[in-house]
């Protein structure tokens, strides 16, 4: 299916939120966590969203612009995985302005995984199997 | 750091043009590294037109309806660069250098010009000096906001002779200046 691209994409991607890439902006979270570094040593690409209070006026461009790549990666074959974090507002993904736009274009929802606090501190287990699963 | 949208997914790339699978760490690793939070710039090219887009030169980019694209982007960009800026952070701009849309100090044309009927080889894509149309749009829209341009510079990947290592120097000096 699809054109011959020929390259060294992987064809998989992770939809994040910004703390996962930028821990050091949020002081009520883990200063550390290695979800980073484990989508990019699995060849993930990383979608990420803005931080939360830098968006201002600017949501629904965000918002838009993002279903619009879930949309065209997923009519394409490319896995892609949504992955938010407990502890912010909207999961730092805006969720369910996520699912709105998803749901009113009838597209089915990309799976979405909401790591806990907890498990921010090691998320490696959680991730594993996510990373397998959608990879699969 | 805002860096353009491949940097940290190379799926975005038009065909043949993405060198890492995902994210590209030897360039994002080091902002990181060096304390910088990395934001992440919209791609124009694939929210236009698509993963299986042609590939494609500044030239075919520079009309109206592809900078009123770009334009329409540059709101809501630039609304969170403003808040950085704002903030007092030392904001700053990794483009992609070679790049019809995300170049910063060099974009691409083509010798003849592409278009019409599809037929290109890779050596026909000329490097040029000069800036994308959307890094030149985002800039417009900068302007327009009475803000600085951040202080700039590309990763050449859309550059046939590009190499990692020379680039991780240049970058490494860009981040300590």
């Amino acid at each position: 299916m699809g054109i011959n691209f020929g390259d060294a994409r992987s064809f998989k991607m992770a939809v994040v939120a910004d703390y996962y890439v930028n821990p050091q902006s949020y002081p009520k979270l883990p200063e550390v966590n290695s979800v980073y570094e484990q989508l990019s040593e699995a060849g993930y690409g990383i979608i990420k969203m803005p931080h939360p209070t830098m968006v201002g006026k600017g949501t629904e461009g965000w918002i838009t612009s993002t279903v619009d790549q879930i949309q065209e990666y997923s009519n394409r074959g490319f896995k892609l995985f949504v992955l938010g974090v407990e502890g912010i507002a909207g999961k730092g993904i805006w969720i369910e302005a996520l699912k709105i736009e998803i749901k009113k274009r009838g597209l089915p929802m990309p799976e979405s995984i909401v790591l806990k606090k907890t498990q921010l501190s090691e998320p490696e287990e959680a991730l594993k199997a996510i990373l397998k699963r959608a990879s699969s | 750091m805002f860096v353009a949208h491949c940097l940290l997914n190379q799926n975005a790339k038009v065909a043949e043009f993405a060198r890492y699978p995902g994210v590209v760490s030897p360039i994002v690793d080091l902002a990181r590294q060096n304390g910088y939070v990395v934001e992440q710039l919209p791609c124009p090219e694939i929210l236009a037109m698509g993963i299986t887009r042609w590939w494609t030169t500044k030239d075919i980019y520079d009309n109206p309806g592809y900078r009123r694209h770009c334009a329409g982007l540059t709101k809501f960009t630039a609304d969170v660069i403003e808040r950085y800026i704002k903030r007092g952070f030392d904001v700053r701009l990794i483009g992609l250098d070679g790049s019809p849309s995300s170049g910063v100090r060099f974009t691409g044309t083509s010798e003849p010009i592409w278009g019409g009927r599809p037929q290109a080889t890779v050596e026909q894509y000329k490097i040029v000096p000069g800036k994308g149309i959307w890094i030149e749009e985002l800039e417009k829209e900068l302007q327009r906001r009475r803000l600085p341009f951040p202080k700039a510079t590309g990763v050449p990947m859309d550059d046939p002779t590009f190499n990692m290592k020379k680039s991780v120097i240049e970058i490494d000096k860009f981040l300590e200046e």
